[in-house]
């Protein structure tokens, strides 16, 4: 369908930027402002950009290195290294604010390209918008910058690519690119299995089509190319430093135990939570879509939809493939059967506002609003106290950081350095690894299938004040870090032991030290 | 055509030839709701605490108002709603032991998803479809609900409320009277069980649902109406009409009367603010497992999500509209389900009669309606008849005698700690604090009464900061200070949910002795 009326008397001229073209726009300023806003936690960042650094100084690392805890040769799999390669390139090249900006235009770019997909499935940016808004909506928690940031865009494109081939709008040779992306994928994020998954459903569900001899199904003719796309796929898996290991690597972290039991992000959703609810009202949504469609999904639809609901229902992480697939689809079910005679004549019949001027100036004003928030702008603006109380205050760096980062602990270990092992809140082991190490190493951080599941277990007891002294006791620590927000009950418990003193607190974290 | 209209085109009910297929059919469903509840012994925990209350309320006449079972709660108020439950509960118990519940119970159900399977028939106009996709989904999807406790007196009752509103709104019941027993089943259910407030929620969202249908087809109505091609008079005046609809002010009367119903029990309206707090109670929502979100790792939690995706594929390739009450209607419970794993149950009630409704329509309209096989009659009877057996057999009074692996042949479930209450009340003397595993709290109470417990599953008694303490003295967590803290002088533990705490017990023999060990539980006394 093209744009320019098809009829000989059309009810108006077009202009080139149309309301309903905002209407996307909108959509996508509005989530690439909510990943700009986003504090990033250290959780996933820090250590990222040092491995980054040391990837960039001497090449891969295979071991642990951080932590204490473990023999600093313990082996590890730092199976981002081309992700955390890049993140720290940008750091160099522009500081910390060029690496918050590349997640922020990933995010920008990838929930662009969703609109771009659901307008071509629905016939209609507006539908395109809602399709970004409730993608964006139960992605809220995934926005953190981190080497997941890189899989946004690959995900979407093979998606589209996929998609584009099967209803005809692209020819078999376009189908190449997507190996070369998964060379890429591969060696970015864990998440490049995904693009395997999708191809799989693809191939699946489309050969279903045909065998069913559902109408406007593929020929096997037309048939091969994804075939050969999929096969190709899976062979550019294996273009990485692990070769055929990355398997392993992905198996190993698919069932850690300590992973699959203890992290949050790794649980069912719980509509308990904002991203959660949002998440579920776009599962109703989808229901609800199908139930009363003007569409009928595909069988490979209804296959992506179906496998990438269940991957989201077993852990929340997986959610944001869910919405960057499933809301196109969804607002494809939503739209009324194409006609590509009627489709100029209705637009033009809803265009409405000041014309291509004032569609224009909209557009350039939603367009400064991303822009005015992005790292080197956004502390100009008056943003309000409590929003800048999620912030900590990282050199360099302001209002990019989540508060739980722990800036001013670290110096103050730096200046006075811990007599022996330091015990340290998780997330704080990210930031640690890149601000301390060498000089120092940590107890624990967010690489959880690094470290046994007993380990975890005791930090957790650890966490609530349990078995402090027993445990104190066992591994030694001569210094504890702690994050008051996240572990009130272990500072409680600091405040009673004899033989420790607090030489550093600034509301959010403290240092004890043994005396 | 609407899908009440589906009456007998494929119904197959064939009467007077012996059984048919379609009758084997129904009732195999029957058939193994009433199994599955014989095959189950009965769980400890919302079992023996209910009954002992339920025998307080005989013994002195009066419903508890505070809590008399627990030490570190005594004397605290403690709301006591299902108070008639734990009544019946009590008096069935009195009159044939374990085996007369199991039995109500199973007669219960029978009765419920029967009529629910009933629903879907008339829905579908297809017994086959109905009972099969009951067996198949809803079946898996609702029997880890089936729990003797009060809850299952509520069960009935919501399939009841449902099947009365889809059948109004059908025009199968007609006037206000069949409505009626909304207010009268009203009664009784807010003395059985919290879930009262469903039967609300089913009136309410039938109530906005039709609303919004009328609204939607009478603009649909006069959208079609303006656009007609007009040529001959006919067309003008022809206005054809409106399709028979129950008025809606009896839906407003069954709700108003729904409403004052719940008064009527012994906190009048003081029992809203019992179900709010409830709900919004923290300890509650983030420690009990059936009052959290289903997870996909949890083989119940995954039998739902399959539900659910068998529905969105039925909903998909139907090849007409829901009725949008029903669609309401699913929603609504669905998000319920989706909050805590215990609403599975009314979720999969109400979206079984649309999925059924959906999948009939998966056939063609314009296909030829050919009648279905019955089978034979005498293999029919057959079917029935070892369906019929398999019952007798495993009939409470029955299936201990077959040797039966415990977990289907017991009657009570075999994490009931008899033998070690029974040690326990022997000993020389009996502890003053003793701290015990949730579920043995609740047997505690029921074969101990004069043994006070540290905790029970009356989750929201307690305050949260004592289950977080529970939950690590179950890991072995710090247990010496917490049991120090509390003044614990025995403990009654489970291997199976505090194995950790068993095993630092035994590592400190100079400390604890252990006085009497089973598979199952442990009871260790402070030396």
């Amino acid at each position: 369908v093209t744009d320019r009326p098809l009829l000989s008397n059309p009810a108006r001229v077009l202009p080139a930027l149309r309301l309903d073209h905002l209407w996307a726009i909108l959509a996508v300023s509005v989530v690439a402002v909510l990943i700009s806003l986003n504090p990033t936690a250290p959780n996933d960042y820090w250590w990222h950009l040092k491995a980054g650094q040391l990837i960039a100084e001497g090449g891969i690392p295979t071991t642990n290195l951080f932590a204490w805890s473990l023999p600093a040769d313990h082996p590890y799999v730092y199976q981002s290294w081309l992700g955390e390669l890049l993140f720290y390139r940008l750091y160099q090249l522009g500081g910390l604010p060029l690496t918050i900006f590349a997640r922020n235009l990933l995010g920008a770019v990838a929930f662009a390209l969703v609109a771009v997909e659901a307008r071509r499935r629905s016939g209609s940016w507006r539908l395109a918008a809602l399709a970004v808004v409730l993608a964006g909506a139960m992605t809220m928690n995934n926005f953190t910058t981190r080497t997941q940031n890189w899989s946004w865009i690959p995900f979407v494109l093979v998606f589209s690519l996929l998609g584009r081939y099967v209803d005809g709008a692209l020819t078999a040779r376009w189908l190449v690119a997507l190996p070369l992306l998964m060379v890429f994928w591969v060696n970015v994020h864990g998440g490049f299995i995904m693009g395997v998954l999708v191809a799989g459903a693809f191939a699946a569900g489309e050969t279903l089509r045909r065998l069913l001899r559902q109408p406007y199904a593929l020929t096997w003719r037309r048939l091969r190319p994804i075939y050969l796309a999929l096969a190709a796929m899976t062979l550019a898996v294996f273009a990485n430093p692990l070769g055929l290991g990355v398997i392993g690597y992905l198996r190993t972290l698919l069932t850690d135990e300590a992973s699959q039991r203890l992290i949050n992000e790794w649980q069912t959703p719980t509509p308990r939570t904002l991203a959660g609810a949002c998440f579920y009202l776009s599962v109703l949504a989808v229901i609800a879509a199908f139930a009363l469609q003007r569409r009928r999904p595909t069988l490979t639809d209804l296959l992506l939809v179906c496998g990438l609901a269940w991957q989201a229902f077993v852990g929340a992480r997986y959610v944001v493939w869910f919405g960057m697939a499933a809301m196109p689809i969804m607002v494809q079910s939503l739209a009324p059967a194409r006609s590509p005679l009627a489709g100029p004549a209705r637009i033009s019949l809803r265009e409405r506002g000041g014309g291509a001027a004032a569609n224009l100036l909209v557009a350039a004003l939603l367009l400064l609003l991303v822009v005015g928030v992005q790292p080197w702008l956004k502390p100009l603006l008056p943003l309000p106290e409590p929003y800048r109380a999620l912030f900590a205050p990282v050199p360099g760096a302001p209002l990019m950081f989540s508060s739980d980062t722990p800036v001013g602990a670290v110096e103050s270990l730096l200046a006075e350095p811990c007599a022996g092992p330091i015990f340290n809140a998780m997330a704080y082991g990210s930031y640690m690894a890149w601000a301390l190490y060498p000089a120092a190493q940590h107890f624990i951080d967010p690489r959880v299938e690094l470290f046994p599941y007993r380990q975890w277990l005791d930090y957790a007891a650890l966490d609530s004040g349990h078995d402090v002294e027993a445990l104190i006791n066992r591994y030694g620590f001569a210094c504890v870090v702690l994050d008051l927000e996240y572990q009130p009950e272990l500072a409680a418990a600091m405040a009673q032991r004899p033989g420790w003193v607090r030489t550093y607190a600034d509301g959010q974290s403290e240092i004890w030290r043994a005396r | 055509m609407t899908a009440g209209d589906m009456s007998a085109r494929d119904q197959g009910l064939a009467r007077g030839r012996g059984l048919t297929l379609d009758q084997v059919w129904i009732i195999a469903a029957v058939a193994f709701v009433v199994l599955r509840v014989f095959l189950t012994p009965i769980l400890p925990h919302d079992f023996w605490w209910h009954m002992a209350t339920g025998r307080v309320i005989v013994e002195t006449g009066a419903i508890p108002q505070a809590d008399a079972f627990s030490y570190t709660r005594a004397g605290e108020p403690f709301y006591n709603q299902s108070w008639l439950a734990q009544l019946l509960m009590f008096g069935l118990f009195q009159a044939g032991g374990a085996p007369l519940m199991l039995l109500v119970q199973a007669v219960m159900l029978a009765c419920a998803y029967g009529l629910l399977v009933r629903l879907c028939i008339i829905r579908s106009g297809s017994a086959r479809l109905s009972a099969g996709l009951f067996m198949i989904a809803t079946l898996p999807a609702s029997f880890n609900n089936w729990v003797v406790r009060p809850q299952s007196y509520a069960i009935p009752l919501f399939v009841a409320s449902l099947y009365v509103l889809t059948l109004w709104r059908l025009g199968r019941l007609r006037g206000l009277l069949p409505l009626l027993a909304l207010p009268l089943m009203g009664v009784l259910w807010v003395n059985l069980h919290g879930s009262f407030v469903l039967g609300g929620a089913l009136l309410a969202l039938t109530f906005a649902g039709e609303l919004a249908r009328r609204v939607f087809e009478d603009r649909a109505e006069a959208r079609a109406w303006a656009s007609r091609p007009v040529g001959t008079a006919e067309d003008v005046l022809a206005r054809p009409e409106r399709p028979a609809r129950p008025p809606l002010w009896q839906l407003v009367v069954a709700g108003v009367l729904t409403g004052l119903a719940w008064l009527a029990n012994p906190g009048g309206i003081a029992v809203i603010g019992y179900v709010r707090n409830l709900l919004g109670s923290s300890q509650v929502t983030t420690l009990v497992s059936e009052w959290a979100p289903p997870s996909i790792r949890d083989p119940f939690g995954a039998i739902f999500f399959l539900f659910l995706m068998l529905g969105i594929v039925i909903l998909a390739y139907a090849r007409r509209p829901p009725d949008l009450v029903d669609m309401l209607l699913a929603g609504a419970f669905l998000w319920l389900a989706l909050g805590a794993v215990r609403n599975n149950l009314w979720f999969t009630a109400v979206a079984t009669p649309l999925m059924v409704c959906q999948a009939a329509a998966w056939r063609r309209e314009d296909a030829p309606a050919r009648p279905a096989f019955q089978g034979v009659p005498a293999l029919n009877a057959a079917i029935a008849a070892v369906l019929g057996l398999a019952l007798l057999v495993t009939l409470p009074w029955v299936k201990p005698a077959l040797d039966l692996p415990p977990s289907v042949g017991a009657l009570i479930d075999e994490t009931t700690p008899v033998a070690a209450v029974e040690a326990l009340r022997a000993g020389p003397e009996r502890p003053a604090r003793l701290f015990n595993e949730m579920s043995y709290g609740s047997y505690l109470i029921w074969a101990a009464p004069e043994q006070k417990v540290w905790a029970d599953p009356r989750i929201e008694l307690y305050p949260y900061e004592q289950w977080r303490d529970y939950l690590a003295l179950s890991e072995g967590v710090d247990a010496e200070r917490l049991l120090d803290r509390y003044a614990v002088d025995a403990m009654l533990l489970s291997h199976k949910y505090q194995h950790d705490l068993v095993e630092w017990a035994r590592a400190h023999p100079e400390q604890w002795e252990l006085r009497y060990e089973d598979e199952q539980a442990a009871y260790f006394v402070r030396a």
